[in-house]
C-alpha cells in the first residue's frame, strides 16, 4: 500500500506515452486522459501527505527513489499548479501538427521534477534535473518565435553548465565517500564539506535561478516560454531546485557557518537583486535590465515576473542560510530547523500559487490586449472587470501583507523577534519593492489609457480564467486563516508547528524523528 | 514515424529509457549508466537548438551565390536560411512579433485573429 505513494510520477509517465497515442485519434480522449491522470495523482498524493502529516505513513522505497513528507509535501504543488496549467493548456495551445510533443513533454516535465524531490541519491537527483531541463527547454521553443529558439539555447547552455559542476561535485564525493547518499556527507571533514556544498549550491543555484548565473537564463527563458510552461518554470521547477538545495546542503547548512552564511548571502541578494530588476522592468524595460533575446526592447510583463521569481526564490534561500546562524546563536536545533524549512516550504507555496495566478490572468491579459509589451498595454479594465480585483491577489501576497499567504513569512522574517535586524530590513525593503512591481503592471495594463480600440470580436475561453481564479481563492483562504491565526481569532493547536517539524525533517532525513 | 519526427523522437527515447532505468536502478553502475544516457540527449538536444540559434538574421542571398541562381526557381532564400524550430519541425510564427512591436501593433484586428 505504501509504495503506492510512488504512483504520481509512475501515472503522469505512463500517461504521457497514452495520451499520445490516443491523440491520434481523437483531442478529447488524450484531453480526457491527461485530466485524469493528473486528478488520480493529485488524489493519491494528497491522501499520502494527509497521512504523512498526521504520523500514519512515514516513507515508501523503490530503488533509489524515497518518498516522505517533505517530497510529497512539493509533488502536491507541482502536481496542483501542472493540472491548472494543463487546463489552461487546452484554450491555450494551438491545436497543430505537433501539439502531441506539447503534451508529451508536458507529463514528462511535470513527472521529472516530482521525481527530483523523491530521491535522497545525488545522481539520482542530477539525472531527473538534466531531464526536467530537456524537455522544459524543448517546451520553450514551443512559442513558435526566434527569440524563444535564442533562449531555450542559453537555457540549455546554463543548465549543461550547472550539470558539469553537479556532476564535479558528484565526482568529489564518490572519491571521498565510496557513496551517493547525501547522508553520508556528515561524516566528512570541514575543509571537504564546504567545497562540495560550494559545488552542489553553484550547480542547483543556475536552476533555482539565484545569483549569480540566473538572470542569465532565467528572464530570457521564462518569459519567452508560453505562459503554462512559464508557470511551471517559475511556480514549480525553481521551488522544486530551491528544495534540492535544502536537501543537499540542509543538514550540513544547520550545523557549518559557512554553508548558512553562503545560503543567506546568496538569498539576500538574490532577494534585492531581482526585485529591483522587476521594478526597473515593470518602469523603463529591458533597455535597462538587460538579459533579453528578443529582436526589440520592451517592457515585458513576463519579464518582470521572472525576475521577480529570481526574488522569490532568494526567500527560500535565505530561511535555508537562517536556519543554521539561528542554530548557532541560542536557538534551539528544533526550532531553527522548524524556522527555516518549514519557513522555507511555506514561501514555496506562497510563491508558487501567487505566481502562477499572476501569470494565469496575464496570459488573459495578452490574448486580449494583443501584446506582452507594457507599453501597447493598457485600457483592459472594462474589458476584464473581475481580473482587475483578483490579479491583485497575487501582488499582494507576493507584498507579504497580512491577509494573504505572504503573511506566514511577514511573520517568520520581519515580526520573529530572534531575527537579525539587517535581515528584516532587506526582507521589508524587498516585499515593497515586489508589491510596487506587480501594482506597476497592474496599473498599466488595467487604467492606463491606449491610442487604439479593442477587437470586440476578441474573446477569451472560460478555462483560461479559471486556473487563476483558483489559485486566487486558495490564496484568500490560507491566508485569512494563517492571519487570523496569527492575531489568535483562531487556534491550530500544535498541529501546524508539529506540521512544519515533520516537512523540516523529512527535507533533510528519510523519516522524521530519526 | 516519419523522418521530420525522427530527431524528436530520438531524444525522447533517450530521454525516457534513463528516467525510467534510473528509477529501478539497483547498483551504482546502473544508475552512473541511466546518467550517462539522460546526459547525452542533453547534449544532443543542446548541439540540435544551438545552430538554429545562432544562424544570422538576415542573409544576403546574392551575396553568397553568383550568376541569378539564389532564386526561384532555382533555390528559394526562405527555404535555404529558414531551418524552423529546432525538434518541433515547424515554421515561426511571425504573428508573435505584433505583440511586441509598436508599429506593426494592430494593423487590422480582423486580420490578426484569424492568424491567431
Amino acid at each position: 500500500m505504501t509504495s503506492l505513494a510512488l504512483a504520481p510520477m509512475m501515472v503522469l509517465t505512463a500517461s504521457a506515452v497514452v495520451s499520445t497515442i490516443v491523440g491520434n485519434r481523437s483531442i478529447r480522449l488524450r484531453n480526457a486522459v491527461i485530466s485524469c491522470s493528473f486528478a488520480s495523482a493529485i488524489l493519491v498524493n494528497t491522501y499520502f501527505f494527509i497521512t504523512s502529516l498526521g504520523g500514519a505513513f512515514d516513507y515508501a522505497k523503490l530503488g533509489e527513489l524515497t518518498v516522505n513528507a517533505a517530497s510529497i509535501c512539493i509533488s502536491e504543488l507541482v502536481l496542483i499548479l501542472g493540472f491548472l496549467g494543463v487546463i489552461y493548456s487546452y484554450s491555450y495551445i494551438e491545436e497543430r501538427a505537433e501539439t502531441w510533443a506539447y503534451y508529451l513533454l508536458y507529463q514528462l516535465f511535470t513527472a521529472m521534477m516530482i521525481g527530483m524531490v523523491s530521491s535522497f541519491n545525488i545522481l539520482v537527483i542530477y539525472t531527473f534535473l538534466e531531464v526536467s531541463s530537456v524537455t522544459s527547454a524543448v517546451l520553450v521553443m514551443f512559442s513558435r518565435r526566434r527569440s524563444s529558439i535564442l533562449a531555450a539555447y542559453r537555457y540549455l547552455a546554463l543548465s549543461i553548465f550547472g550539470g558539469v559542476i553537479i556532476i564535479g561535485g558528484i565526482f568529489y564525493q564518490y572519491q571521498l565517500t565510496h557513496a551517493l547518499n547525501l547522508a553520508d556527507l556528515s561524516g566528512l571533514g570541514q575543509a571537504e564539506v564546504n567545497i562540495l556544498s560550494t559545488l552542489y549550491l553553484l550547480g542547483f543555484g543556475i536552476k533555482a535561478g539565484l545569483l549569480p548565473f540566473g538572470p542569465l537564463w532565467l528572464p530570457p527563458a521564462h518569459s519567452e516560454a508560453p505562459i503554462p510552461i512559464h508557470t511551471l518554470l517559475s511556480a514549480a521547477l525553481v521551488q522544486v531546485a530551491a528544495f534540492d538545495i535544502a536537501r543537499i546542503l540542509g543538514s550540513t547548512a544547520i550545523t557549518n557557518n559557512y554553508v548558512a552564511s553562503l545560503l543567506l548571502t546568496v538569498g539576500l541578494a538574490s532577494m534585492l537583486a531581482g526585485s529591483s530588476y522587476a521594478l526597473v522592468e515593470a518602469w523603463f524595460g529591458s533597455k535597462y535590465t538587460r538579459f533579453h533575446v528578443g529582436p526589440r526592447d520592451i517592457r515585458g510583463i513576463k519579464r518582470v515576473w521572472a525576475f521577480s521569481t529570481i526574488s522569490e526564490v532568494g526567500y527560500i534561500s535565505t530561511f535555508l542560510g537562517l536556519a543554521g546562524i539561528l542554530a548557532s546563536h541560542g536557538f534551539g536545533y528544533e526550532e531553527a530547523l522548524v524556522l527555516g524549512f518549514g519557513g522555507a516550504m511555506l514561501h514555496m507555496y506562497n510563491h508558487g500559487l501567487a505566481k502562477s495566478q499572476l501569470l494565469f490572468d496575464s496570459g488573459v491579459m495578452i490574448k486580449m490586449g494583443l501584446a506582452e509589451d507594457l507599453n501597447l498595454m493598457g485600457g483592459l479594465s472594462s474589458r476584464l472587470s473581475s481580473m482587475k480585483i483578483s490579479f491583485t491577489v497575487g501582488a499582494l501576497s507576493l507584498g507579504l501583507l497580512p491577509g494573504t499567504f505572504g503573511v506566514m513569512t511577514l511573520r517568520e522574517l520581519v515580526f520573529n523577534s530572534g531575527i537579525p535586524g539587517l535581515i528584516r530590513m532587506v526582507v521589508i525593503a524587498t516585499a515593497g519593492i515586489s508589491l510596487v512591481a506587480c501594482l506597476s503592471v497592474w496599473f498599466r495594463a488595467f487604467f492606463s489609457k491606449v491610442e487604439h480600440d479593442f477587437d470586440d470580436h476578441l474573446s477569451v475561453p472560460r478555462s483560461m480564467y479559471l486556473p487563476g481564479l483558483l489559485a486566487a481563492g486558495a490564496m484568500i483562504v490560507f491566508g485569512a486563516y494563517f492571519t487570523l491565526e496569527w492575531v489568535g481569532f483562531v487556534s491550530s493547536g500544535s498541529g501546524l508547528t508539529s506540521a512544519l517539524r515533520i516537512l523540516a525533517e523529512t527535507t533533510i532525513k528519510t523519516k522524521a524523528g530519526l | 514515424m516519419s523522418t521530420r519526427r525522427f530527431p524528436l523522437g530520438f531524444a525522447l527515447t533517450l530521454l525516457t529509457g534513463g528516467s525510467v532505468g534510473i528509477a529501478i536502478a539497483r547498483t551504482p553502475v546502473e544508475v552512473f549508466l541511466c546518467a550517462e544516457l539522460v546526459t547525452i540527449s542533453a547534449f544532443y538536444i543542446f548541439f540540435t537548438v544551438i545552430i538554429p540559434a545562432l544562424r544570422p538574421l538576415t542573409v544576403d542571398t546574392e551575396g553568397i551565390f553568383l550568376g541569378g541562381v539564389a532564386k526561384s526557381p532555382y533555390v528559394s532564400p526562405s527555404e535555404l536560411f529558414s531551418p524552423g524550430i529546432p525538434l518541433i519541425s515547424e515554421d515561426l510564427d511571425k504573428t508573435w512579433e505584433l505583440y511586441y512591436d509598436r508599429n506593426k501593433f494592430r494593423p487590422k484586428p480582423r486580420e490578426v485573429s484569424k492568424k491567431r
